[in-house]
Parts: C-alpha cells; sequence; structure tokens
C-alpha cells in the first residue's frame, strides 16, 4: 500500500471515530440504571440538602439530617452541607435558601456522633 | 513491467474499500470509548437514574419538605426530576410499600398529604400561573446544567425540567436569583378542611373476583374525589391505617381493605369524627355452590 492509500486509511478510521463518538455519546448515549446518589449532579445533591435543611429547620434533629445526608456519599455531613451551601451561594439560591443551608451546615459542624 | 510494478497496479486497482474498513473499524473505536469509559464510574447522574430505594429516599424527603415549606411548586418540580410516568402512582406506591413494612403512619401521612396536595391542585395550562405556586417555578428551580466536562452524562428525559446547555466551557452559568420564601404559600394545615365525612350509601356486594373487599369511596362538599384521607379500620385485637389517593386508577377518592371473614371490623374517618360499626364480610355463594366472603362499599361525603 502506498503512502496515500495508508494516510487515506487512517483518515478514515478517524472520521469512523469521531461517528462512533458522536453516535454513542449524543444519538444513542449510555443510560445508567440503580445508580447510588453519590453520583448525582452537583445541583441534585444541594437540592437533597435543601430538603434536608428544610426538614431540618422543622425537626432541630442533626442525628436525623445526619443520616439523610449520609445518603450523599461517605463524606461527613457537615462536608456535604458546606457544599451545598456553597454551591447555593455560588448559584445565586434565595437568602432563605442560603439560611437554610447555613442553619444545618452550622448545626452539623457542631454536633458530635 | 516487472512483477512489482504490476503488484502495485493490482492494489491501485483493488478500489476504495480500505476506506470504509477504516471507516468501520473508527466507528467501532468510537462506540467502544463512548459506552466503555463511562460505565466504567458513572458522575453527574440524575435522579431518575437512581435505584428504587434510593428514589424512595429522594421522593420521601420530597414530600417531607413540601410538609415543611408547603411549596408545591417546588415539591411538583422536584418529583419531575425522578422521571416516574406518573408522580401520583408512584407515591402512592411508595406509601403502599411503606404500610407493607410497618412503617409508622407519621411517614404515610406525609406522603398522603403530598399526593392529595398534587391532586387538588393540578397543574394550570402553560400560559395561567397560579400566583401562590409562582414563587419557584420548576424551571428556575432545577436550573443548574451540567458542567462542560461531564460528557457523557447519563440519558435523561427531554420532558424534564433542565436548562439549555451553554456553548461556552463555563461551568456553572449565573441563573436568576430564586425567589425569597416569604413568598411560599401557607400550607394547608389539614389534608380537606372542612366538615366530617357522612356515610351517604352502603351496599354489600357478591363478586367472586373481588372477595372480602372494603371499598371505600369519598367525595367532598364539591362532589369530587377526596384523596389522601385517612381511613382507620379496627376489629377485635386490631388497627390498620389506609389512605385514599392510592389507586387512581380507579379514583383518587378510593380506597380499599381485605376483609376477613368472620371478623366484624369498625372504620373511622375525618379524624375519628365518623365511625362505622358493625362492617362484616357477608356471606356469599358461587354458582357451583362454593361459600366465600362478599365486599362492602361505603361511600362517604362531606355535607
Amino acid at each position: 500500500m502506498n503512502a496515500k492509500r495508508w494516510t487515506l486509511f487512517l483518515l478514515s478510521i478517524l472520521a469512523g471515530v469521531g461517528l462512533g463518538l458522536y453516535y454513542g455519546w449524543v444519538v444513542s448515549p449510555v443510560e445508567y440504571v440503580d445508580t447510588v446518589p453519590s453520583t448525582l449532579r452537583a445541583d441534585y445533591k444541594a437540592d437533597y440538602c435543601l430538603m434536608v435543611a428544610e426538614v431540618f429547620e422543622r425537626e432541630r434533629d442533626v442525628e436525623a439530617a445526619a443520616r439523610r445526608l449520609a445518603l450523599l456519599g461517605s463524606e461527613p455531613p457537615a462536608v456535604i452541607a458546606s457544599a451545598a451551601l456553597e454551591f447555593g451561594r455560588q448559584h445565586a439560591y434565595a437568602p432563605a435558601d442560603l439560611q437554610l443551608l447555613q442553619e444545618l451546615s452550622l448545626a452539623l459542624q457542631t454536633w458530635q456522633p | 513491467m516487472n512483477a512489482q510494478q504490476m503488484d502495485t497496479q493490482q492494489m491501485d486497482n483493488r478500489g476504495p474499500w480500505f476506506i470504509f474498513t477504516g471507516l468501520l473499524l473508527g466507528i467501532a473505536l468510537g462506540i467502544g470509548i463512548a459506552w466503555g469509559v463511562p460505565q466504567a464510574q458513572p458522575v453527574d447522574t440524575h435522579p431518575s437514574s437512581l435505584r428504587a430505594d434510593f428514589k424512595d429516599e429522594y421522593r420521601f424527603m420530597i414530600a417531607a419538605a413540601y410538609a415543611i415549606s408547603g411549596d408545591l411548586g417546588r415539591a411538583r418540580a422536584r418529583l419531575a426530576v425522578l422521571g416516574d410516568p406518573d408522580p401520583l402512582v408512584a407515591l402512592g406506591g411508595q406509601a403502599q410499600r411503606m404500610l407493607a413494612q410497618n412503617a409508622s403512619i407519621e411517614r404515610v401521612r406525609i406522603l398522603a398529604n403530598l399526593s392529595e396536595a398534587l391532586q387538588s391542585q393540578p397543574l394550570l395550562p402553560a400560559g395561567e400561573t397560579n400566583p401562590a405556586e409562582t414563587a419557584l417555578p420548576p424551571a428556575d428551580f432545577t436550573a443548574v446544567p451540567a458542567t462542560a466536562s461531564a460528557t457523557p452524562t447519563a440519558t435523561e428525559d427531554p420532558n424534564l425540567p433542565r436548562p439549555s446547555p451553554t456553548s461556552t466551557d463555563t461551568p456553572f452559568p449565573t441563573l436568576p436569583p430564586l425567589p425569597t420564601a416569604t413568598l411560599r404559600p401557607t400550607r394547608t394545615p389539614t389534608p380537606t378542611p372542612g366538615a366530617p365525612f357522612v356515610l351517604v350509601n352502603q351496599v354489600t356486594t357478591c363478586d367472586p373476583q373481588t372477595p372480602g373487599l372494603l371499598q371505600v369511596n369519598l367525595k367532598n362538599t364539591l362532589g369530587q374525589p377526596a384523596a389522601g384521607q385517612e381511613l382507620v379500620i379496627t376489629w377485635f385485637g386490631g388497627e390498620e391505617h389506609f389512605f385514599t389517593g392510592f389507586k387512581n386508577e380507579i379514583s383518587p377518592g378510593y380506597a380499599d381493605f381485605v376483609l376477613t371473614e368472620g371478623v366484624e371490623y369498625a372504620l373511622s374517618l375525618s379524624q375519628g369524627r365518623t365511625r362505622i360499626t358493625g362492617l362484616k364480610a357477608p356471606a356469599c355463594l358461587t354458582s357451583d355452590g362454593k361459600a366465600y366472603p362478599g365486599s362492602i362499599v361505603l361511600e362517604f361525603r362531606q355535607p
């Protein structure tokens, strides 16, 4: 095979890779099933934290809040809550929601399991 | 023409098949990368892909947060990201599972309250807004897109509220500020406030397809099915709670309970203000003379 044919062959492979990636990522992407909450996108994690914070506002049960946040991963609940608070600040959450997250975060930081 | 020249000539005459071969190889490689790499470690997944038990926990938290805030718009948006074909059916199914697992009645009631609220305040058509729910439109609530590097992501329902991806590399674009909580509606303290339900009809039926079933239908003052109502059935040595609104395929105001033959029951509702006693499955006979317990149908209405 001469150099021209080799070049065309390699170019066709590259074009094929492009088509394959387009098909696999856009046309028919992988469908995750049975995932765990720790893999959730950051905004969904933050919103889950906000739900926990909303309930915590009424219940004032730090242990229950920590148990609920443990669903989001193996990190300490205070870290998870702080991350959600930081996310909320970066994305202009409502002041009332930020307040809820802050209260939860503070409560978890002083909480001893 | 020598032998080498003849070989070259023959190769050149083979046509462009090597291009197709290269394309096929490339496509296989590309699909392998696209499907193989992300499966190793899912990242930035969507709540709709959660395992069933985690979905239940997520859904319960939605209902619990609604019970505190009373923000139905936000609860609706949160339920939407779970991707359930029918959130009401999903809530009902979860409540049934919790009852079967002897979960506390308070936890089940939290789900029932959200179910009732969703049914009593259906989503308005596009263009119309409910002033009580404009505090947090769903599109704003979940409007945080995936990071630019998060490809490929899990397949997501295009109908779910999510933002349009940006063409820049900005990981999280700035969103419009969310409204403050002061705009949230005040939560209705009870599922269906008002006068206690009164019994308007009681019949016994013999249907071998549904033997020994206590079927209860509740309607509110407007004659609409009343969902989310707690019913307490007691018998000698036992008590069970069940709710309307979890069998929407029949009616949102419907609930049923399986009666044991020979046992007498009492049913109370409206926080005990309405009580029906002496409920006993009637004796019925099949066409071939075999005995089976019949059913009782009760219809209640708020005056």
